[in-house]
């Protein structure tokens, strides 16, 4: 976590995030990162493979696409289900793994050399944005923290009512993926 | 009876069906052959009027076609003479002009007529070009007047000869001229030269507007070789032909298509009879004839039938013909096929009919011979097999009248028969009757030696009748102490319903005892928990305590000791748990020790129950027996009364059987005379020969 | 126990302490004994700080199966351990979580219950002599004739430390 993934406010510090809540839990993504979001009808995706990556084909641009809901499946063992479903598009930043991750996913998947700046990632359930004080949000204690910051996992807060939500970043979350589908883990 | 003259029915028979059967064939054979005769002179008819009418629309359609040709032709000429023709005043050419339809000539001289600066009178170039390009034939007239005309002055058309026919003109008589003068094309058939053409005549125009000529095209009608072709193919049966005759006021009863005397003129040609038929023809136009011809070449006369039709267009008039013969030859296949056919009916009938009459009139007479048998009293003979075999009526007649010759024969010897065994019978009748009389005799003593021993048997049923009386009075006794039984097991049996209703009660209350129990579990486990969290709570005050160290030690005993209360009291809850399942599990036994008490007071129930049906038999038994002995009491005073009845029959017998013994004497003397009758029978039925 | 009982017992308890101290000056070792499931197993005292119970447990992804994931004790997440798993690679059900005093590491570990707070004299406690490792447990004590592990804490830490490398 570092400062320039924060909007901060002069009063009190306060991370604007967007927060994405399914049957299963609430995740927080950098409301920064994100660049364009769009609502789909679940059932609008029942055609899209059961790979957690994809070549999503959108405004005449193959964009990497990563089905968060198989990544909570594979590593969370849950299953989303809902009416709606959103996609994320986030630029993907020069000189950043995922650039490099992502040029090799696309490269093999259809063969393009031009890749686009655009990545994007599907999630089952409802968003929305909201200001959360930084002092509520809590480092994993260590020995965990390391190991969950290298998976974009970055830390967490807990609520009354929500109970605990997990704050992600998308950068680091699809190229620690794409690492493990490049050294033979497989696109599952 | 005596008949002077009889025809057997074998006669009749074969006489009849011969008759009949000439009768159908020669009525058949006539009307079939009338029938055919005409069909086949209507299908030749129609025959010749299809190939008639076939050959007409083709010539129309061909006529057509020429003229459409001929309009195309036109146009091409035309096209080299239109607005291109001029006349040569200053070098007049001189013609002696020949009338086409009167041969009159008359000098002419008339100015020169120049094509595109080239002059064509008296010239070919121009005509023999257009023909080539479109064949048939072109002329150029010129304008003449005194006399009025239009003469040839280049033409491809050409005389017998050989040479061109120019010089001819066509008088202001002619249609031609009046319509060339009207500034209109003429169309239609057109007498050129020597032939006749479908033809075309257009206007030439000079520069003042004036006519100045006529352009012409024209095709030979007689020419047109696929449709001669056509119409010589066309033909009705193997020996028909078709031929066009002219009709043409000039040319009229000239061949113009024939397979071999084209140009020949046949109007006054005569059939055998003297009659001109193509005159005939000719004038009729449209029609048929039957004609005897003679054949041009070998005289033979032949008869023709002959279907015409006239084309009013091109003035002809198509004749198909047929050969008379030739087309009748089925008919007469058919009479001769068919008197073979009648003979051989006839020849086939007679021999069936003989067959027949010979298989009806055998067996009439075998039964006919029978009959008379019968009549003398034979009737050893049966009717032969052979007759009885027969499949239809007579053989069914045959086998009936055998049956009742069988039947008969049996009823006789039946008769015979029944006769001796009556005659047999009658006679031991006559022992029997003798016999019966002198056992009756002995009977009547007897009988009255009964009635003596049943007087002394009457006395001592009445006595037994006043035991039995005693014994009625006893079953009443006994039927009434098992009332009484029985209604004490009811009552035991309503006490025994109490008794379980008492204890469905006792059951739900221990079941509701249960659920209650079950709700102080749920009170114990809240103390449990709520013992757990103090018992945590002290604990985590015992670890702060400890971790103060010597200054926490009081406080530490504090919690410890909250800890052991909250330990406790766990233990006490545990205690409570103990003693809640104790109860439970008591409470369960008693259910089930309850609910096994339920079934014994079923059981008991159902003893009692079966205990009621018992009595009940026996007070039905009881009910019975009282029934019974009031029965017996009844019925042995019957017997007492049935006694003095059967003493008063006996007496009765014993009288009877004195009359019997006196009827017995009069029987035997019935029976002699029976004997005598039935001797008479049997010698009558002796005459009739049975085997 | 009435409060003049226990007044008498706290009287009595200060005055046997200062005895024992000043004749034997021995040092006591507070030991808190556990359970899990029915066996007991001991920690030194002054290593917990709580023990709490029916807490809400939440999942963490990418940990050992012996993780059974946080809890949330005043904004601040615990590590929960499940020593079963570890144990005997079998799930402990309870519903107690002992929490572990740290100011950087927070761990804590999931118990079937809490038995007592236990003073052992060094002497009473048999260290165990590993030479190539360290131990999960530091030795063992006999309390009224029963033997009980003592936890080493931070080596069950370092093992998980150990596990998280390699994932």
């Amino acid at each position: 976590m570092t400062s320039r993934t924060y909007k901060t406010s002069s009063a009190a510090v306060k991370v604007e995030a967007v927060v994405v809540t399914g049957g299963w839990g609430d995740f927080l993504i950098n409301r920064e990162e994100i660049s364009s979001s769009i609502y789909y009808h679940a059932s609008d995706f029942s055609r899209l493979g059961n790979h957690m990556f994809q070549v999503f084909h959108y405004n005449g641009e193959d964009i990497l696409l990563l089905d968060f809901d198989r990544y909570l499946n594979k590593y969370f063992s849950i299953t989303p289900s809902g009416k709606s479903c959103i996609i994320f598009f986030f630029d993907i930043r020069p000189g950043s793994p995922l650039k490099e991750q992502a040029a090799l996913f696309m490269k093999t998947a259809c063969g393009e050399t031009a890749l686009s700046n655009t990545a994007a990632v599907k999630i089952t359930g409802t968003a929305a944005l909201h200001h959360i004080p930084l002092k509520e949000f809590h480092f994993f204690p260590e020995p965990v923290r390391t190991p969950l910051v290298k998976q974009g996992i970055l830390c967490l807060r807990i609520t009354e009512t929500a109970g605990i939500q997990y704050l992600i970043d998308l950068h680091t979350l699809m190229a620690t993926q794409l690492e493990r589908i490049s050294t033979g883990y497989g696109n599952e | 009876m005596n008949i002077p003259f009889r025809v057997s029915i074998r006669h009749k028979i074969l006489i009849g069906s011969i008759g009949i059967a000439t009768i159908a064939c020669l009525s058949i054979a006539m009307l079939s052959y009338i029938k055919a005769g005409s069909i086949i002179d209507n299908a030749a008819e129609q025959g010749l009027t299809g190939v008639t009418n076939h050959l007409l629309n083709l010539c129309r359609t061909n006529y057509e076609l020429s003229q459409k040709t001929v309009n195309y032709n036109l146009n091409v000429a035309d096209f080299f003479v239109k607005g291109k023709t001029e006349l040569r005043y200053n070098r007049p050419i001189r013609y002696d002009a020949e009338d086409q339809i009167t041969h009159a000539k008359t000098p002419v001289t008339i100015p020169t007529m120049a094509v595109e600066g080239t002059f064509v009178s008296n010239s070919f170039g121009l005509v023999d070009r257009v023909t080539d390009m479109i064949g048939g034939t072109v002329t150029i007239f010129q304008r003449m007047t005194r006399p009025n005309g239009l003469l040839r002055i280049s033409t491809s058309v050409k005389r017998k000869d050989g040479s061109r026919a120019v010089g001819t003109y066509i008088p202001e008589s002619s249609p031609v001229y009046k319509t060339i003068m009207r500034r209109e094309t003429f169309r239609g058939n057109a007498f050129v030269v020597n032939d006749w053409y479908i033809t075309a005549y257009k206007p030439i125009i000079g520069a003042g507007n004036e006519i100045i000529g006529t352009i012409y095209v024209g095709i030979k009608q007689s020419e047109m070789d696929v449709l001669r072709n056509k119409i010589l193919s066309v033909k009705h049966g193997a020996s028909g032909s078709t031929y066009v005759i002219d009709d043409h006021e000039n040319s009229r009863g000239t061949l113009v298509i024939h397979s071999s005397m084209e140009g020949t003129n046949i109007l006054d040609r005569k059939d055998a009879d003297g009659v001109a038929y193509v005159r005939e023809i000719c004038s009729r136009k449209n029609g048929s004839g039957v004609y005897s011809i003679p054949d041009p070449v070998s005289g033979d006369v032949r008869t023709k039938m002959l279907q015409y039709r006239h084309l009013p267009e091109m003035g002809w008039i198509i004749v198909a013909e047929g050969d008379y013969d030739e087309i009748n030859s089925p008919l007469f296949s058919l009479r001769n096929t068919m008197i073979v056919v009648g003979i051989l009916c006839v020849i086939f009938i007679v021999v069936l009919g003989t067959y027949f009459s010979n298989s009806v009139s055998s067996v009439v007479r075998n039964i006919v011979n029978r009959i008379k048998l019968l009549k003398e009293g034979d009737f050893s003979k049966d009717i032969p097999d052979e007759d009885m075999a027969r499949n239809d009526e007579f053989g069914v007649m045959a086998h009936h009248f055998s049956q009742l010759i069988q039947n008969t024969r049996e009823l006789l010897g039946k008769v015979r028969q029944t006769t001796e065994v009556l005659t047999e019978s009658i006679q031991d009748l006559t022992i029997s009757s003798k016999e019966i009389s002198s056992t009756s005799n002995q009977q009547a003593a007897a009988v009255k030696e009964i009635v003596s021993t049943m007087e002394d048997s009457d006395s001592l049923s009445k006595k037994v009748a006043s035991r039995i009386d005693e014994v009625a009075r006893i079953a009443n006794q006994t039927k009434e102490f098992v009332e009484k039984g029985f209604s004490l097991i009811k009552e035991t049996l309503e006490k025994m319903d109490d008794i379980q209703n008492t204890n469905a009660e006792n059951i739900s209350g221990v079941r509701s005892l249960g659920t209650q129990i079950e709700s102080i579990w749920e009170v114990v486990n809240i103390i449990n928990g709520i013992a757990d969290q103090t018992k945590i709570i002290a604990f985590n005050a015992e670890l702060e305590a400890s971790a103060a160290g010597d200054a926490g030690k009081n406080f530490q005993i504090v919690a410890s000791e909250v800890r052991r209360l909250a330990d406790s009291t766990v233990s006490s809850t545990n205690e409570i748990r103990q003693k809640i399942d104790e109860i439970q599990r008591s409470s369960d036994n008693l259910v089930l020790s309850t609910e096994r008490g339920t079934e014994r007071i079923r059981e008991g129930w159902e003893r009692s129950t079966k205990l009621r049906e018992v009595f009940d038999e026996i007070l039905n038994s009881a009910e019975v027996s009282a029934a019974s002995s009031e029965q017996i009491v009844a019925s042995v005073n019957q017997q007492v009364s049935a006694f003095e009845q059967i003493l008063l029959t006996l007496r009765q017998i014993s009288q009877g059987i004195d009359d019997f013994v006196v009827s017995t004497r009069a029987t035997t003397s019935a029976s002699e005379s029976l004997k005598e009758t039935s001797e008479d029978l049997k010698a009558s039925l002796a005459k009739y020969i049975l085997s | 126990m009435d409060n003049d009982e226990l007044i008498a017992k706290l009287e009595s308890s200060s005055g046997e302490g200062e005895d024992t101290l000043s004749v034997e000056e021995e040092i006591i070792h507070k030991l808190l004994i556990f359970q899990i499931d029915d066996r007991k197993y001991a920690v030194y005292a002054d290593l917990v700080k709580e023990i709490v119970i029916n807490h809400d447990l939440y999942f963490i992804p990418f940990v050992p199966p012996y993780i059974t994931g946080l809890i949330n004790r005043q904004g601040q997440p615990y590590t929960v351990f499940d020593l079963k798993m570890l144990f005997t690679n079998e799930r402990l059900q309870a519903s107690k979580v002992m929490i572990m005093k740290s100011d950087s590491d927070f761990i804590a570990f999931m118990i079937t219950d809490v038995a007592e707070i236990s003073g052992i004299p060094s002497s009473g406690i048999n260290l165990v002599v590993s030479s190539e490792t360290e131990s999960t447990f530091i030795g063992s004590c006999n309390l009224r004739g029963e033997e009980i592990f003592i936890i080493n804490v931070q080596e069950i830490y370092n093992r998980l430390a150990n596990d998280l490398q390699n994932i």
